[in-house]
């Protein structure tokens, strides 16, 4: 019996700009994997450090938005995932003053627009931590405008970010898990308490004062609290014995000055 | 043996070249890369007009986001608007919609499509800080969008040419070239979707929690899903089906027979998607792309076909 010849697909005859293409494509493909390998997974590929370094190749993908990884993110239970906004109070009080998105802001993608403002504030807080000045001067640049646009009077407020995560199932019934031998359901987040909100790390706060002369409003980041206590803790010795020396000279000063004529 | 190797490598560069130059320049119909341009031109003017009730208040001088300000976090990044305040933006922003509508109805070829891109991705480029997964996706899609003949079909342009009795315009490589461009990248950005699962913290996609963690992320779902906690096991399940499907979509959508099944799949996928993780518009930026892989036969008469596959 004869043997059916195998199907072959038909020759294209490529068109004449095939020689200026070709390259073209090849370059931009690889361009395309550049962006992918330096940016995906956090952008910690020791490759993608070195790739970056090619001349023109992140300038290209800067000027076409595509300089991403694309491992974009759906849902997940880190605080980056979290819904953030921005609301302004009062000194000492807790109710804020105007929110950031409003309420009244209903169009779907101007609030997504918004949140992600208020991620980047959060962000840049955490990747800027070292360099106050970068790290306030976002949220400086929005409250400025925000409060002028709210015609709220120029005094002293507190702008604070904060991110409302999504609520975690409670862990599978033991009996459940027995079933499986690798099952290690002790992962982050998951508690007995059940579907209770995590409110994630506490709020961005930064203390806004109104700078009459430049007609601005300047501030500093209040340090976290679990900072702001382990100072505290650190300190406590060493101020008790600042204190304890600090008797020694007075000592020494009252003790000179009775000697002194 | 020499000779053998020799004529292997021969065999082997004649083989690639031909099938590089099948997928890249088979020409094509216009028709799957026209859908592409419609919804991609509608996105656009979509994502422009958004900017529109905001533009003062984030742009402008005293604006919220000040050119020194972001040229500071972002520095290699260009746009018109860096350029004009007050009326000059309001007059930037026109021009961009007149150039996305433009697109969107198919006129004015790549002179419109090219005009989109540079205005559309000045907004983007203008605030990074605003941007998310729709913008991203829809910067490629408009840039593909210059390279094809899109405005060949699906276009007021194919309708006059229609109206005046002429045959549709024939396939081209050009089309071939944009398709394929835009499939690699739908292809690749589904490939680092489920990457981004498998290496989630916490294991939550594996665990089935990932698409609960989506919807349950306060003002996300378009529906209410505070009844479905207790539902865990149909949410893990769902969660499951999606992690296969972008495992699944960057090597099942090149063969021409599973992908019309594929393609069934992602259109229940993204439209889950789009209500529980109140991303619509980045939803549809994605099924837009897909549509570059529907089969020309689908949607144009046998005489002007050139398929997609």
């Amino acid at each position: 019996m004869a043997r059916r010849p195998a199907n072959k697909p038909a020759e294209i005859a490529p068109p004449k700009w095939q020689s200026v293409a070709t390259p073209l494509l090849i370059l931009h493909l690889f361009c395309l994997a550049l962006a992918v390998l330096s940016n995906g997974g956090g952008g910690v590929s020791r490759v993608g450090y070195a790739l970056r370094k090619i001349p023109l190749a992140p300038a290209y993908l800067k000027l076409l938005a595509m300089d991403l990884g694309y491992d974009f993110e759906l849902g997940g239970a880190e605080p980056q995932n979290a819904a953030h906004h921005l609301e302004v109070a009062r000194p000492g009080e807790t109710a804020p003053v105007a929110l950031l998105p409003a309420d009244d802001v209903r169009w779907r993608i101007r609030r997504q627009r918004y949140q992600q403002l208020a991620f980047h504030v959060a962000q840049f807080d955490d990747v800027f931590s070292e360099n106050s000045d970068l790290q306030t001067m976002t949220p400086l640049a929005i409250a400025d405008a925000w409060l002028r646009d709210l015609d709220l009077p120029p005094q002293r407020y507190v702008l604070r970010c904060r991110r409302v995560s999504a609520p975690r199932w409670a862990a599978a019934p033991e009996e459940e898990r027995e079933r499986s031998p690798t099952a290690n359901e002790a992962g982050a987040g998951q508690t007995a308490q059940g579907d209770q909100p995590a409110d994630g790390d506490e709020a961005i706060e930064i203390d806004l004062v109104w700078n009459r002369y430049e007609q601005r409003y300047e501030g500093a980041r209040r340090r976290p609290a679990a900072l702001t206590a382990k100072a505290i803790g650190d300190a406590a010795p060493a101020a008790d014995a600042a204190t304890a020396e600090g008797a020694d000279v007075g000592d020494a000063a009252t003790d000179a000055e009775e000697v002194a004529p | 043996m020499i000779a053998a190797v020799q004529r292997y490598f021969a065999d082997l560069n004649a083989a690639v070249g031909a099938a590089w130059n099948r997928f890249w320049y088979a020409p094509a119909a216009a028709a799957p890369l026209g859908l592409v341009r419609a919804a991609t031109g509608a996105l656009a003017f979509y994502a422009v007009a958004s900017y529109g009730p905001d533009l003062i208040h984030w742009f402008d001088a005293q604006g919220m986001l000040p050119v020194s300000t972001v040229r500071e976090l972002y520095p290699d990044q260009y746009s018109l608007l860096d350029y004009v305040s007050g009326s000059g933006l309001w007059a930037v922003f026109a021009a961009a919609l007149v150039a996305t509508g433009a697109l969107a109805l198919g006129v004015g070829g790549r002179i419109a499509a090219v005009a989109a891109l540079v205005l559309t991705l000045s907004f983007f480029h203008r605030a990074p800080l605003l941007t998310g997964e729709f913008e991203a996706v829809l910067a490629f899609l408009l840039a593909y969008q210059c390279l094809g003949r899109g405005g060949d079909a699906f276009s007021l342009a194919a309708w006059w040419r229609t109206k005046q009795g002429k045959p549709p315009a024939p396939p081209a490589a050009s089309n071939r070239v944009a398709l394929r461009l835009i499939q690699v990248h739908i292809a690749v950005v589904h490939a680092m979707m489920a990457v981004a699962m498998f290496a989630a913290p916490g294991g939550v996609w594996f665990s089935g929690e990932g698409l609960w963690l989506a919807a349950a992320t306060p003002g996300a779902s378009l529906i209410d899903v505070t009844s479905w906690s207790e539902h865990t096991k149909i949410i893990a399940l769902a969660s499951h089906a999606v992690t296969a499907y972008f495992v699944a979509f960057p090597w099942l959508a090149w063969n021409s027979r599973v992908r019309p099944l594929l393609l069934a799949v992602a259109a229940g996928v993204w439209v889950v998607l789009a209500i529980l993780t109140g991303s619509p518009t980045f939803c549809l930026a994605m099924a837009a792309g897909m549509a570059a892989f529907t089969p020309a036969a689908w949607l144009t008469s046998p005489a002007a076909d050139g398929d997609a596959s």
